[in-house]
């Protein structure tokens, strides 16, 4: 089913926690939510999933508006980050509950009396085959009887996932639903959600803060600060060509590299006794001649080579973090390189592949890869975007 | 080894001796006492004159059959208040879970019920049902609802609801702070995943608040039953266990035959028949608490 939000608010107060957000995604779509805490994501979730009222703005799903309805008629499913699972239910009552509330009258949920009722439904056919069909889906059949106290981290997951299944939701909404995982874990159930998206066909809405979980799940990632949209694109338009400087910094680790430089003519000088770098004609034909610009470079866009021969930017290795197939170097410049963001971060990061046996304190030369830079308005943030890129980008990253 | 551990024990029975002796002396030595006294015939006129007469303080009593009347009373009360408590203390902590405005204020107005002291309690009621001046038979007749004069404490047929009524309004408070706290234990995801699910608001609380909360309930349960076994004051004050016993238990039974028919021996057989009912009361809480921890998967 297709999600259109259009102009989403929610508001506690005088404070905006969710600010006039529109998006849509495809019937095929991995949606990924993706911001810092406090972002607005969670609570852009929990309005999707009729959890929290929209303050204004609509909601549709599937082309129906859903933004008044119960959350149960809007037949989505949601696996929250704590799991939620009913703790004095066996994990075969979890995962039938959904069917239950279907079928239970209203005198079925009197305590006591009711539990004969709710068990006689449990034991019919239709649910029965069902929630052992889920169970055997995701490798849990062997537990159904027991409860969830006695289940690792990683099965409680996937409980909450087979309870989200059992009713054949359109949507699947997930809460940072990896985040209390293991690192080990957390991988390999990366990859049973990827692949459960794969086998399931159908719209997938995600929260989290971990943007390697962005990159590697989603097929739309939306970046959100301070409740509004910061970016919508692929994870590789995203990463790529990001339509600000808050999406530079927030995705990448290291974050990109931010200089501030002044356009000479046809290219643009960083700082004084810095590198004169190429300026590609879009951005030309948006600043004019001796304007201020920002300069963002990928950590993997920084080539450095030690030594000083004279054929690039003098500068000094401060750190070195070697993570096997690739080493992150920390760069000092010179001391009149004027830094965007010089009091959070005192050094620039260029990532090497392999292992390098560069020391802190090591003179090095440092160049550029200047096709891939990606240039700022130093008044907005925004991006100097060629509109062209960004459209190729998204043909080439949708099958 | 073994002499270590065993120097260790010495230690640690060195250390609890203090807490024992004293809960010997105050608590021990009273039960004890009272136990002997029941098998005998000691009367209050003359506490230390007294004979062992074996098992006949309690065959009297169950022979009687106002002992029996008693007895049914007593469960009345007990069931009728812990119920009531637990039911209006449930909804009462439903309510403050909630958010709404001056809910701060009416969490602490809530209390003044439990802080009041019983016998200001009951002497404030005893005047709200006078049945010629209580400004309740004033109520209710204003509003038409009656013509006149119910004895509310001197009706048989309605003094226990009355003491009842009284008992609950007490004690409800206790119960509803109780539950308020353990609702709050119980996480906001839960409710929420029931939502999704499909329950609406009774079935939520049924399926998802109450099994949440129902470990709290069951001790809850035990303290008000074994608290309502023994409650004196306020029934005393009422009605005395009048009229023609209608409102008469254990002890205001015990009461009655220790300090008015001045035989201490049988009094104290009532005493031993409500702390046997006490120890049952707890061996279910017990079995019923085990099962269920069973059931959830922890034993």
């Amino acid at each position: 089913m297709t999600i259109t939000l259009t102009g989403v608010t929610k508001q506690f107060g005088a404070f905006k926690a969710v600010d006039n957000v529109s998006l849509s995604a495809g019937e095929r779509d991995f949606v990924v939510l993706l911001g810092p805490s406090g972002s607005g994501k969670s609570t852009l979730l929990r309005m999707i999933a009729g959890l929290e009222d929209v303050s204004s703005g609509t909601i549709e799903i599937g082309g129906r508006r859903v933004d008044q309805m119960e959350p149960v008629e809007r037949n989505i499913a949601f696996v929250f980050q704590t799991y939620a699972l009913y703790p004095h239910m066996t994990v075969r009552r979890n995962i039938a509950f959904p069917l239950i509330m279907q079928r239970a009258r209203g005198w079925h949920h009197l305590p006591f009396i009711g539990s004969i009722f709710k068990r006689r439904i449990e034991r019919m056919p239709e649910v029965r085959e069902r929630v052992e069909s889920v169970a055997r889906s995701i490798g849990l059949d062997e537990m159904l009887e027991r409860h969830p106290r006695t289940l690792s981290g990683g099965q409680r997951q996937r409980v909450a996932v087979g309870r989200a299944l059992v009713r054949n939701p359109t949507i699947f909404l997930m809460d940072e639903p990896l985040s209390n995982l293991d690192a080990q874990l957390r991988v390999e159930m990366r990859a049973q959600i990827t692949r459960l998206f794969g086998q399931l066909g159908k719209t997938f809405v995600y929260v989290t803060h971990d943007q390697v979980e962005a990159m590697t799940m989603a097929t739309l990632v939306v970046v959100l600060d301070h409740g509004q949209v910061q970016q919508i694109g692929t994870p590789r338009e995203i990463y790529e060509h990001p339509a600000n400087e808050f999406v530079a910094r927030f995705i990448g680790n290291p974050p990109m590299n931010i200089f501030v430089g002044r356009r000479r003519g046809d290219r643009i000088a960083i700082d004084d006794g810095g590198p004169v770098l190429a300026l590609p004609e879009h951005v030309r034909r948006q600043t004019a001649d001796g304007a201020v610009l920002h300069v963002g470079a990928r950590p993997e866009d920084v080539l450095v080579t030690p030594g000083s021969s004279g054929a690039g930017t003098a500068a000094t290795v401060s750190a070195i973090e070697r993570l096997g197939p690739e080493t992150l170097v920390g760069i000092v410049f010179g001391e009149n390189w004027q830094r965007r963001y010089g009091e959070t971060s005192v050094e620039d990061f260029a990532r090497l592949g392999g292992y390098s046996t560069l020391k802190p304190g090591d003179r090095i030369e440092v160049r550029f890869n200047e096709d891939r830079l990606s240039f700022f308005s130093p008044e907005t943030g925004q991006s100097y975007s060629a509109p062209a890129t960004i459209q190729s980008a998204t043909a080439e990253a949708l099958p | 080894m073994q002499s270590n551990e065993r120097a260790i024990n010495r230690e640690a029975w060195f250390g609890i001796a203090p807490a024992v002796l004293l809960l010997a002396a105050v608590q021990g030595y009273p039960i004890l006492r009272g136990i002997y006294l029941s098998f005998t015939n000691t009367s209050l006129l003359s506490p230390n004159r007294s004979t062992f007469v074996g098992l006949r303080n309690f065959t009297a009593l169950f022979n009687l059959d106002s002992f029996q009347i008693t007895m049914v009373k007593t469960l009345v009360y007990a069931t009728g208040s812990v119920i009531g408590a637990v039911v209006l203390g449930l909804a009462a902590a439903l309510v403050m879970n909630g958010a709404f405005p001056g809910r701060r204020l009416v969490r602490a107005m809530i209390l003044v019920p439990w802080a009041t002291p019983q016998v200001a309690v009951a002497l404030v009621f005893v005047w709200i049902f006078n049945a010629d001046y209580g400004v309740l038979n004033y109520a209710l007749s204003s509003i038409g609802l009656i013509d006149g004069g119910v004895l509310w404490l001197n009706d048989p047929d309605l003094a226990m609801g009355s003491v009842l009524l009284v008992t609950i309004w007490k004690i409800f408070p206790f119960s509803a702070l109780v539950l308020l706290a353990a609702l709050q234990s119980v996480p906001a995801s839960l409710e929420e995943a029931a939502r999704i699910d499909g329950a609406r608001g009774f079935a939520v609380l049924t399926e998802i608040t109450l099994p949440g909360i129902r470990r709290t309930i069951l001790v809850l349960v035990l303290f008000l039953s074994i608290w309502s076994l023994r409650r004196f004051e306020l029934i005393w004050l009422l009605t005395q266990g009048g009229p023609v016993r209608a409102t008469n238990t254990l002890v205001v039974d015990l009461y009655r035959q220790g300090f008015v028919n001045a035989h201490l021996g049988r009094a104290a057989a009532i005493g031993v028949v409500g702390f046997l009912a006490s120890i049952l009361i707890t061996i279910v809480y017990y079995y019923v608490e085990q099962r269920s921890a069973r059931r959830a998967g922890e034993a």
